[in-house]
């Protein structure tokens, strides 16, 4: 199956067609990506639908409807490419000492201070963010904690 | 980034599971060897590598201006967060994160790889905040260059 809407609607306007095509190349996607019950989808599509999916809180049948899939392709689909994904890429998320050179760093902190910090030894800030989530009888919520350490880099 | 910790948990207990105080000891300084800081939580004790707001309920004006200008900054990181759930808001709905039925962490994490991808191809809002204009953050470099997100490719590839 292939999607041939307008990308600005799947995404949210979050990414144009130009970026999505731009990610899938990045992002190393497999072609065609393959759930574990076997259901293939190219992988422009697959991204599609994971961004589809996140941008906004909809139900998997109403994305099955726009996107004229099954349910359980949706599901499948936008689960295997998110682990695709986290997979590959999760250790960008860790500190990058190639990247946070000390030299970098210096940088970091005395722009820190030129906005307003009384030190110039601050380099960054860290932040526990809670998101909720619920049972999977949805009877009762939880919390999970996330730490992020974030420094002028622009990226958490 | 660090995590996902099921349940509301002891903050020292989480500071310490997120090895950031280890990864800190070992990166966080000058390059002659001075410690550098990030500032955070006041539930934390301060040390050489972490810094925390004042407390009590009898601050001099130095700590409270202290605290406010911190305070300032501090707003950055929250706003991390929030342009993560606000790109993505299904991470924001309770009724979508379903325990044990979806892997709510990994989902989390893609999700904040995709917003890094975001904010590789879009003008971002840390830029915006700390983008004086007519004011060179640092001698001998140019505030975008300082500031300014890596290219997608150089993000996901150097």
């Amino acid at each position: 199956m292939k999607w041939t809407g307008g990308a600005s609607v799947l995404t949210g306007k979050r990414f144009t067609q130009s970026e999505v095509e731009e990610l899938v190349e990045v992002l190393q996607l497999p072609n065609p990506i393959q759930a574990n019950n076997r259901i293939t989808e190219e992988s422009r599509s697959a991204l599609y639908m994971l961004l589809a999916r996140l941008v906004y809180p909809n139900r998997l049948c109403d994305l099955a409807i726009k996107f004229g899939w099954s349910v359980e392709w949706v599901s499948r689909i936008s689960t295997e490419t998110q682990t695709i994904i986290h997979n590959r890429w999760q250790r960008l998320l860790r500190w990058d000492a190639e990247r946070l050179r000390p030299e970098q760093l210096v940088k970091y902190a005395q722009a820190i201070q030129q906005k307003g910090a009384p030190l110039g030894t601050v380099l960054g800030l860290h932040r526990w963010h809670n998101s909720r989530y619920c049972s999977s009888d949805l009877s009762s919520a939880h919390l999970l904690q996330w730490l992020e350490a974030k420094t002028l880099s622009q990226i958490p | 980034m660090f995590g996902p910790v099921d349940r509301r948990r002891n903050d020292a207990f989480l500071w310490q599971e997120s090895n950031l105080p280890n990864i800190l000891e070992q990166n966080a300084h000058t390059p002659d060897g001075a410690p550098l800081q990030v500032y955070g939580d006041p539930a934390y004790s301060i040390n050489s590598f972490i810094l925390s707001p004042y407390q009590g309920a009898q601050l001099t004006n130095d700590q409270r201006q202290w605290n406010r200008s911190m305070s300032r900054l501090r707003i950055v990181a929250e706003w991390a967060f929030k342009e993560i759930v606000n790109t993505f808001a299904f991470l924001d709905l309770v009724k979508n994160q379903k325990h044990l039925l979806q892997p709510v962490g990994v989902q989390f994490r893609a999700a904040v790889l995709l917003h890094n991808a975001h904010v590789c191809l879009h003008k971002p809002q840390v830029t915006q905040y700390f983008n004086i204009e007519n004011v060179n953050i640092v001698e001998g470099l140019m505030e975008d260059e300082l500031l300014e997100a890596p290219q997608l490719s150089e993000y996901f590839h150097n």
